[in-house]
């Protein structure tokens, strides 16, 4: 990079960013925070910053963990922001308004206990597992994605997986209580 | 093998040896093996214990078959939206437009390609700002910057301030600050101690330190005192400073001085060639204020130099007598330095003995009427206790007698201490209890969920703290934080407790991860105007070498963010100064027995630069 903000050079290189990176940048960001269109959102944000800050790339080998870094860093003024600001979840009927089908495949993909268990770990940990899992980041990339030293990573890293061990056990302690609830409720006994 | 190369080996190979059980170990290690090879022997050890553990083999196993079934979400996220690059280019068009800065669309470039206006007219012109000629900003913008999130090694985007690091395209420098004196001690060449302050009127931006020439005092003075400094403390309002040393016996003394009152030469540059005048700032450029406005030292305020026996629970008094100070001889590493003919008489007094300091929090209040620390009898018989020493008394004296408080920082005119709640197992992680006490009746008075070991910024809005657990040291006195996050959130002491189930009050800014990473020892110190702090974390091994960060406040918002060129993680030794619109630190010793360097960083509204000082051996900054 040039090191001084040229627009031309940026418009150019957030066109390439874009054309190699968006899908799995708005994959991490769905991710993380579960609504498509707030992921488009962020997405858009994201872009945008990088376009803003190009002169801050100083290597373009490393533009794909930096552009990570840019998204995470999205994500968490979201959810921080979420955090600050509380959200209600919307508890009426909706009127004249059927869920997308965008929407109903989300939720069939989010609803599995991995996906719940993921979304009740810290947001940083769960940050690290999606991007060395799923999206394949190296511990180098890991670390500057997150910000992070290379040590402080992979310590999020391990931290992450004790805390995912727990919440799926959890979950799934909770999936067989409620299924023996169920066939409780249901047993021939209970109806006679 | 240098200290720094050293710690960084032991940082890399940060190995945890206080577990509190073999299936801790070995848990912990079944989960990190999945992203790093274990050392062999830890490996071996792993298998030899799995095969013998049945509840930890099958959390073993459940953390390989959580991967997998972690992988099987590849398939499960949907496509972006068709429409979302045409969303985002005309975001930014709308952005460039709202800026003033063009018309959407304008072809530039040699490939006629369709261009994106920029949008930050600030960041443009930051770029070619060539020296910004200014006074000490303290609350600056550095717009367009991402927030930070934590701590670590210096990511790829922001390189710390170090000479070695990669380095982006060159900017004019220098540039012109405002920045408050650094002082610090040192041995020159002779081995004798020396007293010197520098002005910081300009700084080369992080990748231009070469076109900075080294600083240095060229009149330094000799000071003669019977300890070895360790940490220096100067009073926001008298040229007096305490000192933490350690006596010929090996225990800590605390003691007083006057500073020598040789003039300080603002802004002299070590001469890098042949013409020494040619790095000398210019006499026209923002004058540099001096760090504590320096008046005469006042005699009265200094404790008498034959005590009368002391109050203090467990401290002995043991005068340290008498200091000198005069001209230091020129050092090899001291280019030209010239010789102040008067000496200075200074008087060392010491304020508490016998006993060994604990941590790094020691402080001024400010108004520099007292001066605050924690400290533990040499004989490590019983735990910690808040000090205090009233500016003039022969004394300091515990205002705690808990064995178990540490002093956190000021609060106005109030000390802030902390302590663990207690419990029947030494080793277990407990909660923590903070509160006021007042400096002259010892009265506490406590405070709802302030953490631990809170460090108010001097407007008393926002607030670093520990928020989690603390647990003993193996020594069994040493208290140090356990599971949590060093965070920052506002500071509310007479608000109600914060819930402990993730929720806080809608009216109260989400607290904000500073750090991440394992630490134990911390310091954390603002500067005036609470927009700039700055974070030290000792070393895990070596609580001698730390990693230093500087990192600015939205004091509106809360919104952390660290602008180029800011130390971030970069080594530096224990006590650093922030004030005046710069922060100071030393660098552990060099390798090839080279010694520390002073690392000073300034900034201006718009920019960040640095200097650094020849070489010095056995170096303390004055903080």
């Amino acid at each position: 990079m040039s090191g001084v903000w040229d627009r031309d050079e940026a418009g150019a290189f957030v066109e390439t960013l874009f054309a190699r990176h968006h899908g799995e940048i708005y994959a991490y960001l769905l991710r993380m925070l579960r609504e498509p269109e707030l992921a488009a959102d962020l997405a858009q944000d994201a872009f945008i910053k990088a376009y803003k800050n190009y002169d801050t790339l100083e290597k373009p080998e490393n533009a794909r963990a930096w552009l990570y870094q840019i998204a995470h860093r999205v994500a968490l003024d979201e959810i921080r922001r979420r955090k600050i600001i509380r959200f209600f979840p919307w508890t009426g009927e909706s009127h004249g308004s059927a869920p997308s089908a965008e929407h109903l495949v989300m939720d069939a993909n989010l609803s599995g206990d991995m996906q719940r268990a993921l979304a009740q770990i810290p947001e940083r940990q769960r940050a690290a597992l999606l991007l060395a899992e799923l999206h394949d980041l190296t511990g180098v990339e890991l670390a500057a994605a997150l910000g992070v030293s290379h040590v402080a990573a992979r310590a999020l890293l391990t931290r992450a997986r004790q805390s995912l061990r727990q919440a799926l056990a959890a979950e799934r302690a909770a999936e067989a209580e409620a299924e023996a609830n169920h066939t409780a409720a249901h047993s021939p006994e209970r109806h006679r | 093998m240098s200290r720094l190369s050293r710690a960084a080996r032991r940082r890399v190979g940060r190995e945890r040896h206080d577990w509190s059980s073999a299936h801790e170990r070995a848990r912990l290690r079944a989960a990190e093996r999945l992203d790093t090879s274990l050392e062999p022997t830890e490996a071996a050890w792993l298998q030899e214990h799995l095969a013998g553990c049945d509840a930890c083999r099958s959390i073993a196993d459940a953390y390989e078959a959580d991967r997998l079934a972690l992988r099987d979400l590849r398939g499960t996220t949907l496509p972006p939206p068709r429409d979302l690059w045409a969303r985002t280019s005309a975001a930014i068009e709308r952005d460039a437009a709202a800026h003033g800065l063009g018309q959407p669309g304008t072809p530039s470039g040699a490939s006629g390609r369709t261009r994106r206006l920029p949008a930050l007219g600030v960041l443009s012109g930051m770029a070619v700002i060539a020296v910004v000629v200014g006074i000490s900003v303290i609350s600056g913008g550095f717009l367009g910057q991402p927030p930070i999130t934590a701590l670590g090694q210096p990511p790829a985007t922001q390189p710390a301030v170090d000479p070695g690091s990669s380095l982006p395209p060159p900017r004019p420098t220098p540039i012109a600050v405002g920045a408050g004196n650094v002082d610090w001690f040192g041995t020159d060449g002779q081995g004798n101690l020396a007293y010197s302050t520098t002005g910081v009127r300009e700084v080369c931006a992080h990748d231009q330190r070469p076109d900075c020439a080294p600083v240095f005092d060229p009149n330094a003075r000799r000071v003669s005192i019977d300890a070895r400094p360790k940490s220096i403390f100067r009073s926001p309002v008298e040229n007096q400073a305490v000192v933490v040393g350690t006596d010929a016996a090996g225990d800590d003394v605390v003691f007083v001085i006057a500073l020598p009152t040789a003039d300080p030469t603002p802004g002299v540059s070590a001469p890098p060639t042949t013409d020494p005048t040619e790095s000398a700032t210019p006499p026209t450029a923002s004058p540099a204020t001096q760090s504590s406005g320096t008046p005469a030292p006042t005699r009265s305020s200094l404790p008498s130099s034959t005590p009368p026996p002391t109050p203090t629970a467990s401290p002995t008094d043991s005068p340290s007598g008498p200091a000198t100070t005069e001209p230091t001889t020129p050092t090899p590493s001291s280019p030209d330095p010239m010789v102040s003919p008067e000496p200075t008489m200074a008087t060392a007094v010491a304020i508490v003995s016998g006993v060994r300091i604990v941590g790094q929090s020691a402080a001024y209040s400010p108004d520099g009427a007292w001066f605050a620390f924690t400290a533990r009898p040499s004989d490590d018989s019983v735990g910690p206790d808040i000090y205090v020493w009233r500016v003039g008394d022969a004394l300091a004296r515990p205002l705690t007698t808990d064995h178990a408080s540490v002093f956190a920082s000021w609060a106005g005119l109030q000390m802030l201490g902390s302590r663990p709640v207690s419990s029947d197992d030494a080793t277990a992680e407990v909660q923590s209890t903070s509160f006021l006490i007042d400096p002259h009746s010892g009265m506490e008075t406590p405070l709802a969920g302030a953490g631990w070991r809170p460090v108010i910024d001097p407007t008393g809005q926002w607030a670093i703290v520990w928020e989690g657990t603390v647990r003993r040291e193996a020594d069994g006195l040493t208290t140090v934080p356990a599971t949590g996050a060093l965070i920052l959130r506002r500071f509310q002491p007479t608000a109600v407790p914060y819930p402990t189930d993730g929720a806080y009050p809608t009216d109260v800014a989400y607290p904000t991860d500073v750090v991440d990473g394992e630490f134990r020892e911390y310091d954390v110190r603002w500067d005036q105007s609470g927009s700039w702090l700055a974070v030290w974390l000792a070393d895990m091994s070596d609580p001698a070498i730390g990693r230093l960060s500087l990192l600015h406040l939205d004091p509106a918002t809360g919104t952390l963010d660290q602008p180029p060129g800011a130390p971030r993680d970069v080594a530096a030794l224990p006590g650093f100064s922030i004030s005046d619109g710069r922060i100071a630190w030393a660098t552990p010793p060099g390798q090839g027995g080279e010694g520390s360097r002073i690392q000073i960083v300034a900034w201006t509204a718009d920019a960040v630069g640095g200097v650094e000082s020849v070489p010095i051996e056995d170096v303390v900054v004055v903080r």
